[in-house]
């Protein structure tokens, strides 16, 4: 039932498949830490509205099933705004306002974490205010987070799988597209689990260790 | 704007509200089976990952590492074809969903507990060692709960990540909210507002859980500290 | 250390199930239906041929009655497998049912993984374009600028590709049907080409407004429609391609396209 030839017929599409995955998840995730960033300025801000509104954006975001969100960006978006977005655009949308909610959590972790008594002695012993973030406060907090941001960055590339329902030409769009005109589905979904892993599995190798190692320094 | 909102809830929510109810039943079904069974498995997995023999540590390792480097979508596809093909027995969309869902909530939680046993501090276990406290109840009575309760925010993620995971049930035809709506949509014609609705439901449940295990956590973290 | 095991161990996991996955079916479905005394169906959900009422969660449609009819002829009972269209045929493959009875459109490529019987009944297609779309004559859609918004898989794109070889054909990988509709009410496509039937139930609705059949009521073209069972098969499929036929003779095709379709 695996039949290699399928993906070697289909190579052209499935290379341009991998390269749109690639980008859709760059595009979303940079995307996402802008924007978790507003959101987590928003949520510590003093103002009530803007915090309220914020926090219930996070909120949101966490319950509601992504393929819900992208058919929304999809169907509903451009009747709200009046403009025709193409599938790939809304799906970044789609990722993107997903993904900033888990970033901004991440984001608040870590300020929550901030060592503010390193920081005032770093004051204390004649650093400046910038030296003393840059030095002393920026290296920890990065350190802290970035294993979180690594694990949220593999779930926006697997959640972009989903973009296939609405049209966007990535990976799963491809393998379906095999699928249906072959009915052989096994062989381009193997191939899909394949290409993921080897994608992935470095990325959350190298969560893995930076995490161990963090651990063992906060021990 | 709003013409839009009000123009999509008539009619088919007249006609298929019990139909919605059911699919987020069965939805909330699977997410509870998903935590019943992969919760206490995650423990195992992460208790043979950091402490089990290499025989049985590298195939564990593997499996988790299969299972989070995967999406959910295609791992619950090969399930479904897999399992009649190793074990000759025919597999029910639901029991491939079950099966599938439960392998997968045990290695995200196993990765949850793993991270806080390996945050606790070293010395414990050479005091429980010292004091002749058995390896069973050092990993149960005193290692296990403290790195549960430490926790309990990421499992807690984990929790509202399943249930959302529990949509893509519908890729291999789980009866759940998502497929209901998909249904209900093909009969109506009426995607947008059929879609729009069932987000909206998703988001209530969704809230609903948040809380709960917000009071869940909170009274679990006061517990502890008594 | 780690790395480098479970890598290993990865590797080992997918060569175990994909050679596990090379395992051969029985090929004579007939007698194992009969010695079972049940007959298994496969469908997934499509308006009105088989489709499941989210109310009551039975199976319902043309092939529902069809299905029970065949039950009957062969002496056994009835169970219906739910599969969505993705896992419809590979569960035809696996072996989880007998047959897939569902509104498949045989095409060569597809007919290398199953066999399909001959055809059970014959839908007409017709063009759903945009309300502003100038004119009725579908030459006009035959352009480079024009966009054609076409469900993937089914028969539809080779007949897209055939009528307007210069179009832009916009593939959508969905289980519903209505996806390429709502492509050309939300203006990303100018056309799509369906069956008529849910080109009619669609121009009911809210989004239908927004888009109009090229031609008023033409259907231009009958495409059949096949069930499929597992390739070597082929006692079961000279008894389906008999069951067919006789049913074309006594009526109860046209009976119950009249009941489920309305023509």
């Amino acid at each position: 039932m695996l039949d290699i030839s399928l993906i070697l017929d289909a190579w052209p599409e499935l290379a341009r498949g991998i390269a749109t995955t690639l980008a859709v998840t760059a595009a979303s995730f940079l995307g996402a830490l802008l924007l978790g960033l507003l959101l987590t300025i928003g949520r510590l801000s003093r103002r009530k509205s803007l915090q309220r509104g914020c926090e219930g954006y996070v909120a949101l975001f966490r319950v509601v099933p992504e393929l819900g969100v992208i058919f929304w960006s999809y169907y509903c978006l451009p009747l709200l705004v009046g403009l025709s977005l193409s599938e790939i655009t809304c799906g970044i949308i789609a990722l993107t306002v997903i993904a900033a909610a888990y970033v901004s959590e991440i984001y608040r972790a870590g300020y929550n974490a901030l060592p503010i008594g390193q920081f005032e002695a770093a004051k204390a012993i004649g650093l400046k205010e910038w030296h003393a973030w840059r030095l002393v406060l920026a290296p920890q907090i990065l350190r802290r987070m970035t294993p979180s941001l690594i694990n949220c960055g593999i779930d926006t590339l697997k959640n972009s799988t989903l973009l296939a329902a609405i049209g966007a030409t990535e990976l799963a769009y491809e393998a379906y597209q095999i699928g249906n005109t072959t009915y052989n589905y096994l062989t381009p979904f193997s191939f899909v689990a394949f290409v993921f892993f080897i994608v992935i599995f470095p990325l959350s190798l190298i969560a893995r260790r930076r995490e161990t190692r963090l651990q063992a320094r906060l021990r | 704007m709003f013409s839009i909102l009000t123009d999509l809830l008539p009619d088919f929510l007249l006609r298929y509200w019990p139909a919605l109810v059911s699919g987020a039943l069965v939805s909330l079904k699977f997410l509870a089976w998903a935590i019943a069974i992969g919760f206490p498995a995650g423990m195992g997995i992460a208790v043979i990952q950091l402490n089990g023999p290499a025989l049985l540590r590298l195939p564990v390792i593997a499996l988790v590492e299969m299972v989070r480097n995967t999406p959910l979508l295609v791992q619950l596809w090969w399930i479904h074809f897999a399992i009649p093909i190793l074990f000759g027995a025919r597999s029910s969309p639901e029991v491939s969903a079950a099966i599938g869902l439960a392998l997968s909530s045990a290695c995200y939680f196993s990765e949850n507990i793993r991270g806080g046993l390996l945050a606790l501090p070293e010395g414990q276990r050479e005091a429980a060692t010292g004091l002749g406290i058995g390896r069973w109840c050092l990993w149960t009575r005193i290692l296990l709960p403290q790195a549960i309760i430490d926790t309990l925010p990421a499992s807690a993620n984990t929790v509202l990540s399943f249930f959302k995971a529990t949509s893509i049930l519908s890729v291999i035809a789980v009866p759940e909210l998502m497929m209901t709506a998909m249904r209900i949509s093909s009969r109506t014609a009426d995607p947008i507002g059929v879609l729009t609705t069932m987000t909206l439901i998703y988001a209530v449940l969704g809230g609903g859980i948040a809380f709960a295990l917000r009071r869940l956590e909170a009274a679990l973290m006061l517990r502890s500290r008594r | 250390m780690y790395k480098w095991t479970s890598f290993v161990g990865a590797i080992a996991v997918s060569v175990l199930a994909s050679v596990s996955a090379s395992h051969a079916q029985s090929n004579d479905s007939l007698t194992d239906i009969k010695t079972r005394g049940t007959l298994r169906v496969g469908m997934a959900d499509s308006v009105p041929s088989q489709s499941k009422n989210p109310n009551t969660d039975q199976w319902e449609g043309y092939n529902v009655d069809m299905a029970q009819n065949l039950a009957g002829q062969l002496g056994v009972k009835l169970e219906i497998v739910d599969a969505s269209w993705s896992t419809l045929i590979p569960g035809l493959v696996a072996g989880q049912y007998d047959i897939a009875m569902s509104d498949l459109f045989a095409t060569p490529k597809r007919a290398q993984t199953v066999a399909f019987t001959n055809a059970y009944m014959s839908l007409g297609f017709s063009w759903v374009v945009r309300a502003d779309f100038p004119g009725d004559d579908a030459g006009k859609l035959n352009e480079t600028s024009i966009t054609i918004a076409n469900l993937s898989g089914g028969a539809m794109g080779d007949v897209i590709r055939k009528y307007a070889p210069k179009a832009k054909i916009k593939e959508v990988a969905s289980d519903n049907v209505f996806s390429p509709h709502l492509e050309v009410a939300s203006g990303r496509a100018d056309a799509t080409l369906m069956d008529h039937y849910n080109n009619l139930q669609f121009l009911k609705q809210e989004g239908g407004k927004k888009v109009r059949i090229l031609g008023g009521d033409v259907q231009f073209q009958q495409t059949p429609m096949a069930y499929a069972v597992r390739p070597g098969d082929q006692r079961l499929l000279n008894f389906l391609n008999t069951w067919i036929a006789y049913n074309q003779t006594t009526g109860l095709s046209e009976e119950l396209r009249r009941k489920w379709y309305g023509f």
